[in-house]
Parts: structure tokens; sequence; C-alpha cells
């Protein structure tokens, strides 16, 4: 039986459930309701992460054993839960100038919220499946909700039937790994000390991994990534390549590093190293900016992997900063390419996402080219803006597991980085802008979300600790 | 002389390996279905002797009723599908017969290294009893969950095949 | 005990095989004589005079005609695909087979008392669709495709409120087992389910709804045979015959033996899970009635009887259009079978 305390331990995931078919109906039964289904998702959203700072029982498995709460998934949900809601608030603008504003936008982004939060609770391999799956086919619908553009259909075309392979990956690995341990359950999984030492659980793990890989864009399994970034609409880039991925690394992380295995380090190390190669080095090339973002987003899937191979205690902190810091960096950098892109009525391509677009961008609006900056440093890993700190600890991690050399690749390949954030900065100042002179109108919810993002990238620049505060006495 | 269920698997084994080899070799998209048909009812089949029977007719229903019925509907809305010729050979043997072996030989090391999870079998239980209790008890919350995946699902394909 | 020829001569493959005797003997002599039988009932309605040459009353009719059939040569169209050609006519006729497995004749003759009988019955017959499909798209014949494709629509639709409809009863019974369900029904014609099963409070709240789903399996399963008013399949003026049209000889009767194996199936599910099955309507009034052998009698003449009211309904309304069609499953069918589960469902856990 379900009782009361499990239903609170829960309280967060039924709201964001509860809203998410609250949302869907108010759709269905009311014409023009996308107002109020907005406020209702803001609120959700907003009273969800409140609960998560409330009288949560700190260590507690419910509804037979299906969830675990505990202090790293509480960590990561919430971190999950911020991405959406920036995300969402600045989605708003950016659906109605595309005329998609439909109420089903905010339903889809609840449902895959619902689904991460599931994922990074989960306690067994079913759930965790079921949330995944929860997530991904929001994000296919997502992906391809501006019909009238051929590129987000491909785009969403592109990422299912990956999408679909991928499970097979994840699904064939959960069966080996159920076969072997004979137990679908996380816990009772690490307890069996011998189960490391057999080769199927390895190739299960591995396979899983696969599954998870794809998802946050690890070479070789990051080819989605590119074309389903630049085709989807860019609020819901934004989305996927923040919480999506927050989702999986939540989820992932804390199970390989409590695994701590040898082998699975030599192949993570391996693919780490091609991750951030790959992705920075194809981004220096890019004159599509959310190309561009995209194949920074790969290698920042890569300095994750970092310290996700590290397997040590600072690990699941290092990602989870890395994870915080990076969310209102890269979103923050999303929200402001939707902002810029310019509205098109018949054609089938974005437009003014072009680096060309952003040339003078300060003297048109320089508040604007201010934020960008801010971005575009952090996610560099200039100090003082949290993308430096979050880099920090993730090499710190890796340095703590005697993984050196993979800190030094790391930190080259993120100066590489530094080149082409470097040259957007200065197309925003020191060119001239060739076109004509259209202003951009900041719509006001997008502001928000962008000042938040901004403020909150300076602030835990300035303060990084205040992040483990946080996350150690308010949840403890 | 070998027991009956031994060689009924063989059979079925061989069936259902024979035809998927069909369905990814031939050229000709209608026998792939049909092949996969074949295929599919062997799995039912060997999910019999495993004497899983629910497993067996849900096999049946949803991959043959269902979804392989929905797979040939679409070979026969979409036109000139059926006359296309699909490309099935290879462009590149020697990577792929390397990789392929590389997996085949870690496939029969892990077969044969591996301490398996045996469990004595159960003799004619009732199955589809002790699924519903598990699913409404242990497995109540991703019974839940995956009703909300299928509601989305609808609400995707509704989206996706609404006016523009 | 499942039936009496295993308790007989004990369990083993050789009783295994000859269970299936005297069902296949049943199905063939039912097709034969159910053709005979429509052509009568339809020439009575229509006040002809229908087959009466062969034969005392044209008794011999369809037996002549199989021998015909069977004599014939068997013709592949040039442009079709033999393979499949050749195979879609097997499937289709196994699947409607198939089903006859779980069909209880008797207390003392079923060919598997499966747990899962029912489930077996509708996860079976839904292979006869691939038959179709294939047969229509085999035969490289544009009147074949519109078939078979109008096939695939009616019938994956109509499957929902086949299930639904019979979903009620299993509640009731708590059992997937065709034997259990009828014997839940001992005990006279009141406790049938169509009455609202045994229990006297049962019959006062139930009946209605039990009434509603007993009426909507068959009139689902009728569209699942692709009888009239559902045939818009075969819809002789329109697509003139639909998938039949390049069959001939043994492989044309094939789809016609199948269609025919599968009207009494469907019937015997309708009986066995609204109308006792093989019980005697008198229950212990007359405890003669209810001797094994008297129940094949029962099993029987209540299939006759349903098989009768299929024909009686293909002579008397006319042919829906798809869009009908597709309305009357989806609009009215799937709701009402809804509303009758969820309140039949409440009384059952209640």
């Amino acid at each position: 039986m379900i009782t009361l305390a499990e239903l609170v331990n829960a309280v967060p995931l039924l709201i964001i459930a509860i809203a998410a078919i609250l949302t869907l109906l108010i759709t269905t039964f009311f014409k023009k309701s996308t107002d109020v289904v907005f406020a209702v998702t803001i609120i959700s959203l907003f009273a969800a992460i409140f609960f998560y700072f409330g009288d949560l029982e700190k260590d507690a498995l419910i509804f037979t054993e299906s969830l675990r709460i505990n202090m790293v998934s509480i960590m990561f949900s919430v971190i999950a839960l911020t991405a959406v809601f920036i995300s969402v608030l600045s989605a708003k603008s950016y659906i109605e100038k595309e005329e998609i504003n439909f109420g089903e936008y905010y339903s889809l982004s609840l449902f895959a919220t619902l689904g991460m939060l599931v994922m990074i609770h989960s306690a067994n391999l079913i759930v965790l499946f079921i949330g995944l799956e929860l997530m991904s086919i929001c994000f296919f619908v997502l992906t391809g909700f501006l019909r009238k553009r051929v590129k987000s259909n491909e785009g969403a075309l592109k990422y299912f039937l990956l999408g679909a392979f991928m499970t097979g990956f994840l699904l064939f690995g959960i069966s080996l790994i159920y076969g072997t341990s004979g137990t679908l359950d996380f816990i009772k999984m690490l307890q069996n000390q011998s189960l490391v030492k057999q080769p199927l659980f390895l190739i299960g793990v591995a396979l899983f991994s696969i599954g998870f890989f794809f998802k946050m864009g690890i070479f070789p399994f990051h080819m989605w990534v590119p074309d389903v970034y630049e085709g989807a609409p860019t609020s819901v880039t934004g989305l996927m390549s923040t919480a999506g991925k927050i989702a999986a690394v939540g989820t992932l992380a804390p199970f390989i590093v409590n695994t701590n295995v040898t082998s699975l380090k030599v192949i993570f190390s391996v693919l780490a190293v091609l991750t951030m190669l790959f992705g920075n080095v194809i981004a220096l090339s890019q004159v599509n900016i959310k190309r561009l973002l995209a194949f920074s987003s790969i290698a920042s899937a890569g300095y994750i992997l970092v310290g996700i191979t590290a397997m040590n205690e600072f690990s699941v902190k290092g990602v989870a900063f890395y994870l915080f810091a990076y969310t209102f960096m890269q979103l923050g950098a999303f929200i402001l390419v939707s902002v810029i892109e310019k509205p098109s009525d018949s054609s089938n391509d974005y437009k003014g996402v072009n680096l060309d677009d952003y040339k003078g961008l300060a003297s048109k609006n320089p508040s604007l080219a201010v934020l960008l900056t801010i971005f575009l440093f952090s996610l560099g890993g200039i100090p003082p803006f949290a993308g430096f700190w979050g880099k920090y600890y993730l090499f710190y991690a890796a340095i703590k597991s005697e993984l050196v050399w993979l800190s030094v690749i790391a930190i080259l390949l993120s100066i590489i980085s530094i080149y082409y954030y470097l040259k957007i900065i200065v197309y925003m100042w020191f060119s001239k802008e060739s076109g004509n002179e259209v202003e951009i109108v900041v719509p006001p919810f997008a502001s928000i979300a962008l000042y938040i993002a901004a403020g909150l990238t300076i602030l835990f620049g300035l303060f990084p600790n205040l992040f483990f505060v946080m996350f150690k006495t308010v949840l403890k | 002389m070998p027991e009956l269920t031994t060689i009924l698997f063989y059979i079925f084994a061989f069936i259902t390996v024979g035809f998927a080899i069909i369905v990814v070799s031939t050229k000709n998209v209608m026998y792939s279905a049909v092949s996969l048909f074949m295929s599919l009812f062997g799995i039912a089949a060997l999910f019999l002797l495993l004497r899983a029977d629910f497993l067996a007719l849900t096999q049946v229903m949803v991959y043959i009723g269902g979804i392989l019925v929905l797979l040939i509907f679409g070979i026969m809305l979409t036109t000139k599908i059926t006359d296309a010729e699909i490309k099935t050979n290879n462009l590149s043997y020697i990577p792929a017969a390397f990789f392929t072996t590389g997996i085949f030989v870690i496939l029969i090391f892990v077969l044969y290294t591996t301490k398996w999870n045996q469990k004595t079998p159960i003799q004619n239980e009732e199955t589809i009893s002790q699924i519903g209790k598990a699913l409404l008890s242990s497995y109540v919350l991703p019974f839940e969950i995956a009703s909300i995946v299928l509601l989305v699902a609808l609400v995707g394909a509704i989206m996706f095949s609404r006016k523009k | 005990m499942d039936n009496f020829i295993t308790s007989l001569l004990g369990e083993n493959i050789l009783t295994f095989v000859l269970v299936t005797v005297p069902v296949i003997a049943f199905v063939a002599v039912f097709a034969l004589y159910a053709v005979l039988g429509e052509r009568k009932i339809s020439a009575w309605m229509q006040n002809r005079v229908g087959p009466n040459r062969v034969g005392k009353g044209g008794v011999l009719q369809t037996i002549i005609d199989g021998l015909k059939l069977i004599q014939k040569e068997f013709v592949s169209p040039i442009r079709a695909d033999k393979y499949i050609f050749n195979l879609a006519p097997i499937i289709v006729f196994t699947a409607a087979f198939m089903g006859f497995a779980v069909i209880p004749f008797s207390s003392i003759f079923i060919g598997a008392d499966l747990n899962l009988g029912l489930f077996y019955f509708f996860a079976i017959t839904s292979l006869g669709v691939i038959g179709l499909m294939i047969a229509g798209w085999s035969s490289n014949n544009k009147y074949s495709l519109y078939g078979a494709v109008r096939s695939v629509s009616q019938i994956v639709s109509y499957e929902i409120p086949t299930a639904l409809a019979a979903i009620p009863v299993v509640m009731l019974a708590g059992s997937l087992s065709m034997q259990t369900i009828i014997h839940e029904q001992a005990g006279g014609i009141l406790n049938w389910y169509i009455f609202g099963g045994p229990g006297a409070i049962s019959k006062l709240i139930l009946f209605p709804f039990m009434l509603t789903s007993a009426v909507i399996l068959f009139i689902s399963t009728l569209a699942e045979t692709n009888r009239t008013p559902f045939d818009i399949v075969e819809a002789d003026s329109e697509i003139v015959a639909g998938v039949h049209i390049e069959y001939s000889g043994m492989k044309f009767a094939m789809f016609f033996f199948a269609e025919y194996a599968q009207m009494f199936a469907v019937a015997a599910i309708v009986s066995t899970l609204f109308l006792g099955g093989w019980q005697s309507p008198f229950g212990d009034l007359i405890p003669f009635l209810n001797n094994p052998w008297i129940q094949f009698g029962w099993a029987i003449s209540k299939g006759l009887l349903l098989v009768f009211v299929q024909i009686w309904l293909r002579w008397t309304l006319p042919r829906l259009r798809v869009d009908q069609l597709m309305t009357v499953c989806w609009k009215f069918l799937i709701p009402i079978t809804l509303i009758d589960l969820f309140i039949i469902g409440l009384y059952a856990v209640l």
C-alpha cells in the first residue's frame, strides 16, 4: 500500500504530473488558453523546486522501492527543474514569434520534466527505462514542433530513428544486467561485489552506458546532436541541451561512480578525450550559431565524462556543479539566440542564426551583447564565471584519481574552445554590421530568464561554495 | 533420444533465426515483413517453451496482430515502396567481417565465462494472476508511468498530424 | 480434465493429435452445410427456392461445389507474387482454425483448456488479418489492394470493442479460462452472463450492462469476420470481392472455409461468454440434460443459433460505408463498452 509519508516525499513529482495532465486538459477544452497554461506551468515548476527544499525525507525508498529520494537525486532534480523553469519562461515569446503557440508545448515540457525526475529518482532499471522513454518521446515531439520548417521535421525524424535504435542498446544492456545480477534494483546490484568481475555484467553496463551516452552526445554517439539542435525550435534546443543532459548524467553518474571498475575507466577516458577533441575541433569551423553551440555542448559532455571517469567521491559533486553552471550559461546563450532569431513566415530555414548576424550586436543592443559575452566567457571557462569553477571541480576530481594526463588534455582542449567563443565576441563588439538595421526587441519573460541566468552565472562564479552550502545545509 | 521440448526448442530457434536472416537479407520489403511474421511467431513459441504463456500470447497479439499489421499497412499505403529495391549488400566487407567476428568472439567468451543466474523451472503455474498482482503492487509506479508514456505518444502523434 | 480422448488414452503426442480430428471434422461438415444453409435461408427470406437440384432439396449441392473447386487448376496470376500469393490462404485458414483449440464443446471436450483461453483466441484470430493483407497485396490487383486496406482498418479497429466487451465477463468470472467461465454460469438460463450472471443482486444491477456488452461483442465479432453489414472488405458491388478476386479453385475454397469456420468460432465465443456455452438452459431442473454428451448438443445448437442470426442479418441489412463503419466503432461501440467496463468493474471490485 502507498502510505501518506510516501506521497509527501513524492510531492514534487506529483505536482509536475498533475500540472502536466491539467495543462493538457485545459488546452483540450478551452481555446486560446495558452497564457493560463503558461502560468500553470511556471507555477508548478516553481512549486516543485520549492517543495524539494521543503521537509523531504533525506534517504527514502518510496512506492515499493521504485523511487529513491536522497541527496544526490534531489540535487540533480533541482538542477533539472531550474533548467526547465528558465527554459519555459523564455519559451513563451519564442513560440509566439514562430506561431506555434499551442498549449501542448507546455504540457510536453512538463511531461518531459516528469520523465527526468522519474529517471533521476529511479531505484530500479524498469522505472529508469520508462522515465527515459517518457523524456525522449516528449523531446522527439518537441523537436518536430515547428512543422513548417523542413529542418525541424528532419531533426525530429533523425532524433527519433537514432533514439529508437539506441533504446535497443539500453534495453539489451538492462536485460544483460538483469540476467547476471538477478535483480533490477541498483542498491542490491551495487552491494553484490562479485558482479563487477563478471564480463557479462560489464558488457551489460557498457551497453547501458551507450544508451545514456547517446542522450548526452558522447562521441561516437553524437551524430544526431548538431542536426537535431539546429533543426529543433531554439527554445527546445535549450531545454534538450541542458535539462535532457542533466537527467541523463544525473541518472548515470551516481551508478557508474559507485561501480568503480578499472576497465570501464579506460574506455570512458578514451571516449572523453575523443568527445572533447571532436566537439571543440569541429566547432571551430561552424558558421551557424546553433550548430556551434551544439558542438560546444558535445565538448561539454566530454568534460562531464572526465568527471565521471574519475569515479571517486568528488565526481558526483563536480559533475553536479558543472551541470548547474552549464545550465545557466548554455541556456542563457540559447535564449539569446532565440531572441535574436528573426521570425520568417514561409521559409524552410531559420533566419538570423548565422555568426554574421551577430556582427555589430553591441552597437544595436549593448545589454544583449554584454549578456552573451558573459555566457560565452563562462562556457569557455574563464574566471570569474561559474563555468570556470565547473571545469575546475571536474578536473580536480580527475587529478584526485591520478588521471593527470586526462586533465591536461581536457584543459588544453578547453583552451581551443576559447577561440570560437571569442570569435563571436569579436564579431559582436568589433565588427560593423553589413545589412540593414533591425531593432531587436527583448520580450519581458525572456529578459527575466536572461537576467536570472546571467545573475546566477556571476553569483556562482564569485561564490562557488554557495552551491555546496545550498545542497548540504538546506537539504540535510 | 532427446526430450521433446529440446527438439521443439531447436525447431523454433531455427525458424526464428532463419527467418530473421531473411528479414535482413531479402531485397523485397514484403518478403521482409512476411519473414518477420514467421520470426516473431517463433519467438512466441520459444516463450511458450519457457512456460511464459502470457508473454507468448502478448507477443502474438502486440507484435503480430499490432505492429506487423501496421508495418504491412504502411508498406501497402506507401506507393512504389513495394517495388523498390532496397540495398541489403554491404559496401565494406572487411571492416564488417572484422567487427562482427570480434563481437562473436566476445559473446562466445562471455557465454562460457559467466556464472549464469539459474533458477529452477516452475511447472504449470498460472502466470497471468501473478503478473497482474506484480503490476499492481511492486511495479505499480512504472505501470502508471507507462500509461503516461502512451498518452504522450498519442499527443505527439496528433501534434504531428494536425494541420500546419 | 480437458477432454475425454486424453483421459481415455492418456496424455501423449498421439492423443493430442487425435483431439484435433473431431474438431476438424466438425468444422469441415459445418462449413459445407453452413454454405448450403445460408443459401437456403436467403432463398427463404427472398421468397425463392434456392438450391434444389443435387440430392433431395439440394442437400448435396455444396459437396458437389467442393468437388468442383478441388478439380480446378492451381492458377496464379502472372504478375502476382507467387510465394506470398500461395501463402496467404494458408495463413488465413490456419488462423481461423487455430481459434478452435480453445472452444469448449462440452465439459469433457475442449481442445485445450488454457488459463488464457480467451486471450489466446483473440491473439490467434488476429493473425488472420495478416493473411488477408498479404493476399491483397500479392494479387497485384487494385481491387484486391483496396480490399486488403479496408480489411485491416476494419479488423484492427473492431478488435478493440471486441476485447473490451469480453472483459466484463472475465472480471465477473475471475478467469480467462473458457471452461471456468462456463462453469461459473451453471444453474439455468438466468445465471448466464447475458442476464448478469449468478447472484440475485448482480442480476438486478448488471443486466442492462451485460446485455449491451453481449450485443456489442456480437456486433464487433460480425465485423471481425467481415460479414454483412460490415462486409466492405469484400463488397462485391464496389470492389468485386476484394482480396478474393484473383483466387480460384482450392485456394479460394480455403478463404471460404476460413470465413465459415470463423463464423462458428465467434458464435461459439459469444455463446461461451454470455449464453452459458454448453450449459443446459434448464439448469438442475432436468439433470439429464446436463449429461456431458448432451452438452455437445447445447454448445453446437447455441453456436448454430447465433450463426443463423448472422445469416439473417446479412440478408436483412444493407452494407455500411467506410466512414459509417469507423464512426460506429470509435464513436459508439468503444465509448459504450468503456462505460460498461467501468460500471461492471466497479461492481466487481465492490
